[in-house]
């Protein structure tokens, strides 16, 4: 079975290295991109069955490139990891198909791609 | 003599086509006989499903005359209408296929092989017919094919089907039956009178008619049959149409032919096999086209859905730039202080197309007193004259910004509200109390979504309703900390616009966040007039002073009055008061009378008899009676009315111990405020390199024994700390109130050489041209070295951030007898003015790292610390960042 590709959409370093590195050793395939810009480019170039993205960028936020990315293929996977835990609500639902609150365990983040990568 | 192939043939199949016996069949008997020697010869050929042999000619012409094969064989004798005839028996490999009745005996074995010969041609002439006709018929099923093909419509499919049939085998009615319950409808028929005709279902006909299976009935017994027509024979072939339950059937009338010869008069099984094969190709047809139907239909279905699904994806589209919108208005409102302004910002944000785009706004506020709201504004154009104008002009400029908060701040600070629709409400009073909507907006502060049925509900009188004249609205309740603090009433007027559900959703998030920041605006805003109002106050009292000193003493100042050694000479009923003692009691004695916390105020007093000038001290805190009180003292020359002689000191002393407490509150309030508005920065900022650290802290324990990755994550980890720290100890820095300074004599230049070293990589990595100029090289300074570093630190790597790739900076450093003046310029865009205001407001920041702190800490260390100042100028292509500080300690100036 072929591994899943996820792309990681995150500005800080550390932060895109630590997703990076668990969600590898969870099985998947991790690309990296450090803002939206980039994102914009590997998703063009590449399937992904999957987008994390950081909600607090410079130039376009998480919500914008979760936009674009929609535009180009409209049943994207996107979860939006946000350090603010009132994004949860239901109102914002549609931009991505999940929002995880930003924590040192990355349990919730990891089941809820497993989630939505095998639904 | 033999006879020939071909005129067999052509005989045979003449009778064949044409049903009648031909002069050529006639000559070829002739012939046969001429060739017997007899005076004639009768041919007759056999037909197989009925048994018997046919006389198709001879001495009569055509006689079609029937004779029973059973008793002859060859050599036998019959009669035929009185006349003796021979039988010779004509076969073909043993079997029978006709006879030759000859009128005189002849040799049999003379002509054996003549016979035998004249079988085979037969024979064969008969079966070479057959093919062609099977060949002809084939040809029409293709015809039928073909037909099928061609049709393209459903409803045109049975009758179609039904004409072709009557074309290929002509009948006297041809029609098809449905099944309906128990009885039998004709649905199509040829001819067309007999459609529509029920045959019931028990009826003779139709049991015999509607059978299970196809079948020929030949000669039926039926008495009733309702078609008026008597029955010779029929074909009907039932059958069912793919997807559909009914039972059909096709029925066949009364095979019609022209008159003469014909094999077989009734239908045949070769008619039954078309008739089968055509329903079936028929049925065939029908689904195709049932299935081509269905498909068009889904096809049309899919057009609508994919139709719907890019509307969809419109929409939440326009949901995704309105929540952005939403963030950029609470952002706008958040970082002013105004009132007014953060109300007009609430409602361009409301109403402009840039951002949210309703079509007009009215704001309410509430009257806690009076429990009422009161109209404020209302924006939107007047009329739909107004409309396209209004809304052009507003686009034109919303599209000239490019940041959305920017956009909202200018566009309010123009906005003036007084316009039609806002003169028509201003200091209106809405009674919101039992009023059907506004009540459950204002008390159980939902939002109201009003609409054509709701308003048509009931018919109660309202003042809302002809006010507003649409046919749709909506109430958002603006909730402050503890109570609704007012409404805003949104409609599409003139657009007509539906709001949607998804639009409430939003406004429910502005519901919650606008109420807030205009509390907050409204509560600073008092705050500060509570100040300045007692600025003013400090100001009538100068104004007083310097012109009577008859007012002395009804002033609310305390006034002492010393003479030139020092002693007091007068002092007034305020001072008395202040300072719990009595005129009497310290008239004469000096100033520390009052306590040694006096001392330095007396020697002040020496300084002012000696200099002949005015010293004046803002907010002094003496501590009085084991109270903190402050004082505006200021300490004048007192010249006798002539303004020659110095007579002493007057001093005065304002109590500004509420101002100070109060100046004390509200720099409190705007921290906590500051803070608590923006803790979302600072969670996010936090929140990252505390998730990254407990993440990597986790990887380091997974893998401790791996040296490689264990040194990796060490790094990182130690790398977040200090980030960590940083955030901290910006947030720490800016909530602590006071910090003791060290003070130590240092040289500003190598300083800034020091500071400068810290970021030479980075300016050189941006290519970034950096000039330094200095008045003297020596630049002397007393102050706390390490805080005048921080500023250092701060403003550098500010003016490195906002400047281009190899853009350039400045810095300057100037002195005068009193005070050091260091001037950082940088390339870059100049900041503008709204943006001057804000910019030493603590978490106030145009970027998206960082707390926001830095420059309001530079601010306290320059002002609050060190007595200086810091400001900003923006000039050239870029801005100047300038801080000032006294040489020496301020106290000491």
């Amino acid at each position: 079975m072929t591994k899943k590709r996820i792309l990681v959409v995150e500005d800080e370093d550390n932060m895109r290295l630590l997703i990076k590195e668990e969600l590898e050793e969870s099985g998947y395939v991790v690309d990296e991109a450090k803002n939206g810009e980039e994102a914009l480019k590997n998703f063009k170039e590449k399937e992904y069955d999957l987008v994390t993205i950081d909600i607090e960028m410079p130039g376009m936020n998480g919500l914008e490139v979760a936009g674009k990315i929609r535009e180009i293929k409209k049943d994207a996977k996107i979860i939006i990891l946000t350090a603010y835990s009132h994004y949860k609500s239901d109102l914002a639902s549609w931009a991505a198909n999940a929002y995880v609150v930003k924590t040192s365990d990355l349990t919730e983040l990891k089941d809820t791609i497993s989630k939505l990568i095998n639904s | 003599m033999f006879l020939s192939p071909k005129v067999v043939y052509e005989s045979i199949s003449e009778l064949f086509e044409n049903g009648y016996p031909s002069g050529k069949l006639q000559f070829l008997v002739k012939e046969i006989a001429r060739n017997f020697g007899v005076d004639s010869v009768n041919l007759a050929i056999y037909e197989a499903n009925k048994d018997i042999l046919r006389i198709i000619a001879g001495e009569k012409g055509l006689i079609s005359k029937k004779i029973n094969k059973e008793p002859l064989n060859s050599s036998s004798i019959i009669e035929i209408e009185e006349k003796r005839y021979f039988v010779y028996l004509l076969k073909f490999e043993g079997n029978l296929i006709g006879a030759l009745f000859s009128s005189s005996e002849i040799d049999y074995q003379k002509y054996k092989e003549y016979i035998e010969e004249f079988s085979n041609l037969l024979y064969h002439s008969y079966n070479l017919f057959m093919t062609k006709m099977k060949m002809q018929r084939m040809e029409k099923l293709l015809e039928i094919t073909d037909v099928f093909r061609k049709v393209e419509s459903l409803d045109d499919l049975p009758v179609q089907f039904v004409k072709l049939m009557f074309k290929h085998i002509p009948s006297e009615v041809i029609f098809i039956a449905k099944k309906e319950k128990e009885d039998y409808t004709i649905v199509y028929s040829i001819p067309d009178k007999y459609k529509e005709t029920l045959i019931p279902g028990f009826s003779d006909f139709s049991l015999n008619v509607f059978s299970e299976s196809p079948k020929i009935i030949v000669k039926p017994n039926i008495e009733n049959n309702f078609l008026n027509i008597k029955l010779k024979s029929l074909i009907t072939v039932p059958f069912r149409l793919n997807g559909e339950k009914d039972k059909y059937w096709l029925v066949f009338i009364n095979k019609t032919h022209g008159s003469g010869y014909i094999p077989e008069k009734s239908y045949e099984d070769f008619d039954l096999d078309i008739v089968v094969d055509a329903v079936k190709r028929f049925k065939l047809t029908h689904s195709r086209l049932t299935f081509f139907q269905k498909l068009k239909d889904e096809i049309e279905k899919l057009k609508n859905l994919k139709i719907e699904h890019e509307k969809l994806i419109e929409n939440q589209k326009e949901q995704l730039r309105k929540m952005n919108m939403v963030h950029y208005i609470s952002q706008a409102m958040r970082i002013s202080y105004d009132p007014k302004e953060v109300l007009k910002i609430l409602l361009i944000g409301l109403t402009s197309g840039r951002t949210l785009g309703f079509n007009r706004a009215l704001l309410l506020l509430k009257d806690a007193e009076k429990e009422v709201l009161v109209g404020k504004a209302w924006l939107g154009p007047a009329n739909d004259k107004e409309v396209i104008r209004e809304w052009k002009k507003a686009n034109q400029r919303a599209m000239r910004y490019g940041d959305v908060v920017q956009y909202l701040r200018e566009e309010s600070m123009s906005l003036t509200l007084d316009n039609v629709l806002t003169r028509k409400i201003k200091d209106k009073i809405f009674p919101y109390k039992s009023h059907r909507f506004l009540e459950r907006a204002v008390v159980r502060r939902k939002i109201v979504h009003v609409n054509k049925n709701v308003i048509y509900e009931t018919n109660t009188p309202d003042f809302l309703l002809p006010l507003l004249e649409s046919d749709e609205f909506v109430i958002v309740p603006l909730i402050g900390k503890n109570d609704t603090i007012g409404v805003v009433v949104l409609d599409n007027r003139f657009s007509r616009h539906p709001i949607t559900t998804a639009d409430i959703e939003i406004l429910r998030i502005i519901s919650d966040s606008a109420g807030l920041a205009i509390e907050n605006a409204i509560n600073y805003a008092e705050l500060r007039e509570k100040t300045l109002n007692l600025e003013k106050q400090k100001y009538v009292i100068e104004y007083l002073k310097d012109f009577s000193e008859l007012v002395l003493q009804n002033l609310s100042a305390a006034v002492v009055v010393l003479d030139k050694e020092g002693k007091i000479t007068e002092l007034n009923r305020k001072a008395e008061s202040y300072f719990k003692i009595t005129k009497e009691q310290i008239l004469g004695h000096k100033l520390e009378a009052f306590g040694n916390q006096f001392l330095e105020i007396k020697n002040l007093a020496y300084q002012v008899l000696k200099e002949k000038k005015e010293v004046k001290l803002r907010d002094y805190k003496i501590k009085m009676f084991d109270q903190d009180k402050y004082f505006d003292i200021s300490i004048s020359p007192l010249w006798d009315s002539e303004r020659i002689m110095l007579r002493g000191t007057i001093i005065t002393f304002e109590d500004v111990t509420e101002r100070v407490l109060l100046e004390r509150e509200r720099k409190k309030q705007e921290k906590l405020a500051a803070l608590g508005e923006m803790s979302a920065r600072v969670v996010h900022e936090l929140r990252n390199p505390i998730s990254v650290l407990g993440g990597f802290i986790k990887r380091l324990e997974k893998y401790s024994d791996d040296e490689t990755k264990r040194k990796r994550y060490l790094k990182i980890i130690s790398d977040e700390i200090v980030r960590l720290e940083n955030i901290v100890s910006e947030i720490l820095e800016f909530s602590k109130d006071k910090r003791v300074l060290n003070y130590e004599e240092f040289n500003i230049n190598e300083l800034i050489s020091e500071v400068f070293l810290l970021h030479e990589d980075r300016i050189k990595s941006k290519k970034i041209m950096f000039e330094y100029k200095t008045d003297s090289e020596n630049m002397e300074i007393y102050a706390d070295k390490s805080r005048i570093k921080q500023v250092l630190i701060n403003l550098i790597q500010n003016a490195i951030d906002e400047t281009p790739e190899g853009g350039k900076i400045e810095i300057k450093v100037k002195k005068d007898l009193k005070s050091i003046k260091v001037e950082i310029w940088n390339q870059g865009n100049p900041i503008p003015s709204e943006v001057l205001e804000k910019i030493f407001t603590p978490f106030f920041t145009t970027k998206i790292q960082g707390t926001g702190l830095g420059l309001s800490i530079c601010k306290k260390i320059i002002e609050e610390e060190h007595g200086g100042r810091i400001w900003v100028d923006p000039r050239g292509n870029g801005n100047a960042f300038i801080f000032e500080l006294p040489i020496k300690k301020s106290e000491e100036v």
